[in-house]
């Protein structure tokens, strides 16, 4: 019997439609992604047949957890840093420039002004979970005179914030910019209790916010 | 000195290995796919009416009370709505139904409302539609705002302005010359909603009632809140407000 010659194939693979291939998807994913923004309390947005789209600039994003905790951020950070600035006036406490780009690097608002300069004594992960369970205050604060909680004063300095970035804008970038002011997003988990929604809305209208917008995912409409 | 070769042109294989290439490109689509999210999410607007004591409770009589409906939403998903013909009748416990979330539940109530239909107003609003997506594509950005202003005429209840799958014209401008004071006896009545969240019920069924208000092409709700006239109606049913 004869030996069996194994014949030695070349075993080269070409690639290169599969990089082509490659190419395509990553041009998809790159030009169809939407970054989502890290935050620290994520909720489950309730669905709706609404076909608008949530605008991805000028937004002040109010989110409210299912225990009904109140949490703040905003898609600019200058708008923040002003708004932070003046609450730490407001509510008369004192950061230093690095304590203040520290909460600021949260991306969200979710303590009281007051206990910040303790809050940033923690470590990260303790920070963490002190957002989680802590929110912005809604009860409305002792010694002033207009009975404004400390939400309605956030509000009020991030539109403020955002307000003084526009004015400081020259005319030919103002043409570009489409808000003149921010808006308003409601964004509440679906177990959120309707008590807790309801106190926002209605803070928010004692300081005559009265148009908002309430993030939604796309659900189908059943026919 | 050396000899000088013969510049003789080597034949090089010019195959590049794309390999690495590959699993660099699939580390960029793993990290673009782990990153973001897809869709964006979608915004419903709401209007709350400002802080103003006076207004609010004349507008709320504005609409008859045949053709208002009183939606509860409670805890643990419930939908109770109340109907009543008479302003002396409300109150009454009796009225109270329950019904279901969706199409066969709350749209249907909505759908076949005894004296403002809202059928009729959904018809017309397909109509409306089946004419701007018949449209070409250049003519639907030209009449985008006629459109968006057709629907509102169809939500106060001009239903008249389409026929046959078409927008008719002349009735359009008719009624867009002034809106607010035209009255013309063909005009449906149209449903106005009152919609009372009790505080144990959640924020999905807030949305999704507003979102219910779209679909059944409703133009006048409001988010109100519980007050001791609803009292009776919800004790009297062994609701649980808080």
């Amino acid at each position: 019997m004869g030996k069996i010659k194994i014949k030695k194939n070349d075993v080269w693979i070409d690639m290169t439609p599969m990089s082509d291939v490659m190419v395509l998807l990553l041009t998809f994913f790159m030009l169809s992604v939407n970054f989502t923004k890290n935050e620290v309390v994520k909720v489950i947005t309730p669905g709706s047949t609404t076909m608008a789209k949530v605008s991805s600039s000028a937004v002040l994003d109010i989110t409210i957890d299912p225990e009904g905790r109140v949490l703040m951020s905003t898609d600019k950070t200058i708008t923040m840093q002003k708004a932070l600035d003046q609450m730490l006036k407001d509510r008369e406490t004192n950061l230093t420039p690095e304590q203040k780009q520290e909460i600021i690097n949260f991306n969200q608002i979710g303590i009281p002004v007051k206990s910040m300069p303790d809050f940033l004594t923690k470590s990260h992960e303790d920070q963490v979970k002190l957002i989680k369970v802590t929110g912005i205050p809604t009860d409305s604060l002792q010694n002033r005179e207009d009975k404004m909680s400390e939400f309605q004063l956030w509000v009020k300095a991030m539109k403020n914030g955002y307000k003084e970035w526009y004015n400081d804008l020259s005319d030919a970038e103002k043409t570009e910019v489409s808000a003149t002011k921010l808006e308003i997003n409601i964004k509440a988990d679906k177990a959120t209790p309707y008590s807790a929604v309801k106190l926002v809305i209605a803070e928010l209208q004692d300081i005559n916010e009265s148009r908002y917008k309430l993030v939604t995912q796309a659900k189908k409409l059943e026919e | 000195m050396a000899k000088k070769k013969e510049s003789k042109q080597k034949k090089m294989t010019t195959r590049v290995d794309f390999t690495p290439m590959v699993d660099m490109m699939m580390l960029l689509i793993t990290f673009f796919m782990l990153v973001g999210s897809l869709q964006k999410p979608q915004a419903m607007h709401l209007t709350m009416p400002a802080k103003d004591e006076n207004m609010q409770a004349e507008d709320k009589d504005k609409s008859k009370t045949e053709n208002t409906i009183t939606l509860y939403l409670a805890a643990d998903n419930k939908l109770y709505y109340y109907i009543v013909d008479k302003k002396e009748d409300f109150g009454n416990p009796e009225f109270l139904q329950e019904t279901t979330w969706g199409k066969e539940g709350i749209r249907e109530v909505l759908r076949n409302h005894r004296h403002a239909p809202t059928k009729v107003l959904m018809d017309a609003r397909t109509q409306l539609d089946s004419w701007f997506n018949n449209l070409p594509k250049s003519q639907q950005e030209l009449n985008d705002s006629v459109y968006n202003r057709a629907l509102i005429m169809i939500k106060k209840g001009h239903v008249d302005i389409v026929e046959n799958g078409q927008l008719n014209k002349a009735k359009y401008d008719k009624v867009d010359k002034d809106m607010k004071n035209y009255e013309e006896t063909n005009m449906v009545p149209t449903l106005a909603v009152n919609i009372k969240p009790l505080d144990n019920s959640n924020y999905d069924n807030l949305v999704t009632i507003l979102d219910e208000m779209q679909i059944c092409c409703i133009g006048k709700y409001v988010i109100d809140k519980i007050n001791d006239k609803d009292l009776p109606i919800l004790e009297g049913n062994g609701i649980n407000i808080q």
